[in-house]
């Protein structure tokens, strides 16, 4: 087996459960994190001459992830400016306790833009420190700290006792 | 109670604790990277013709000066392009797709007619591309080099001459194709310093 091939098979072994879970953090969907896990590996792997090492491919996945989530936010951004007005269907919320907190959490999430989510779940999921999620996010370390002062307060307004009402 | 970065790193943990079980299988994943990698390498081969063909023929075209214009062959970057035909049916192009799709059924024999056309522009000359061998034949999931293919249907090593080449060629879909499963008739071709591997027919297994 080749080594691309290998390096590959062991990440998805040791990774694919926390891979899966950072992209849901990410879109709030579960089929959506699918892809976008599996699109991230292609784009990681295909590569002929730059596939990752074994040491660094999760880290570099998980770059390539948030980045391919950023530019799909994008272009969904024009369309969910339209999508309102076709008439979706309204989703009734589910009474348990448990869901509800899911749901308010991930409306929250929904709530920030594609850039201070994603600062969001490397900053405080993946316990990035701050000049590691730049480097990923290939901004300069104030950005993303007002990234994260903006969508802390985005957050608190919708998830603070005070918030919630 | 405050809203504050611990509370926010709890919440985190717990909605992504909601995230189903992965359902890839790094089977697949590799089919889908070998797929993009042939793609890729067949777009880095395909600017390295075009700049050896401008490196060809810009020289040739200058040095022409002082003597009576002729007519010579354009020397751009080609690829062969293919036809289909199964059991004697064109195959339906799926919306968006770009190779001909057939429905088949497991142990069904079929006659494969697969046209390939050399455009006219690949002259045979030392230093123009052209077609120097060709491989037919069936893949599973994999566009690599020919030793991928699973069989062999046809290979020539003589070299393409412009205009078009029919291939009729036989094979038995296996018994045991389980349903779902897709089968791909692959073209691998060589030209001068490079080597090209692509999809041309989906065949897919009746429901």
């Amino acid at each position: 087996m080749a080594s691309w091939q290998q390096t590959l098979a062991e990440l998805a072994r040791d990774q694919a459960g926390s891979l899966k879970r950072q992209a849901f953090l990410l879109c709030g969907d579960d089929g959506q994190a699918e892809d976008l896990v599996q699109d991230a590996l292609v784009r990681a792997f295909a590569r002929p001459l730059r596939a990752p090492r074994p040491g660094a491919a999760e880290a570099y996945v998980r770059v390539i992830m948030v980045n391919l989530f950023i530019d799909i936010a994008r272009r969904r951004s024009r369309w969910r400016r339209v999508a309102p007005l076709l008439g979706g269907a309204e989703v009734a919320p589910d009474p348990a306790d448990q869901v509800l907190t899911r749901e308010v959490m991930l409306a929250a999430l929904d709530d920030l833009s594609p850039r201070q989510r994603a600062c969001v779940v490397l900053r405080y999921y993946q316990d990035l420190p701050v000049a590691q999620v730049a480097a990923a996010l290939g901004v300069g370390e104030g950005t993303v700290k007002r990234y994260l002062s903006e969508a802390m307060t985005r957050l608190a307004a919708r998830l603070s006792p005070a918030g919630n009402g | 109670m405050t809203f504050d970065e611990q509370d926010l790193r709890e919440r985190l943990k717990a909605v992504a604790g909601h995230a189903g079980p992965p359902r890839f299988t790094v089977e697949r994943l590799i089919g889908r990277i070998r797929r993009r990698r042939a793609r890729i390498i067949g777009l880095v081969l395909g600017s390295v013709l075009a700049v050896a063909a401008i490196a060809v023929a810009v020289p040739i075209s200058l040095s022409g000066q002082g003597t009576p214009p002729i007519a010579r062959p354009a020397v751009v970057p080609f690829s062969p392009s293919f036809t289909v035909r199964v059991n004697g049916q064109s195959g339906m192009h799926p919306r968006g797709g770009r190779i001909p799709r057939f429905a088949v059924s497991p142990g069904e024999q079929l006659r494969i007619s697969i046209g390939v056309t050399v455009p006219a522009h690949a002259r045979v000359t030392a230093l123009t591309p052209r077609v120097t061998a060709l491989w037919l034949g069936v893949s599973g999931d994999v566009l690599g080099t020919p030793g991928d293919m699973r069989p062999i249907l046809a290979r020539t090593r003589k070299p393409l001459i412009p205009g078009l080449h029919t291939f009729r060629l036989r094979w038995t879909v296996p018994a045991g194709l389980p349903r779902g499963t897709t089968r791909y008739l692959v073209a691998n071709w060589e030209a001068k310093q490079a080597s090209v591997a692509q999809f041309i027919a989906e065949l897919v297994r009746r429901r």
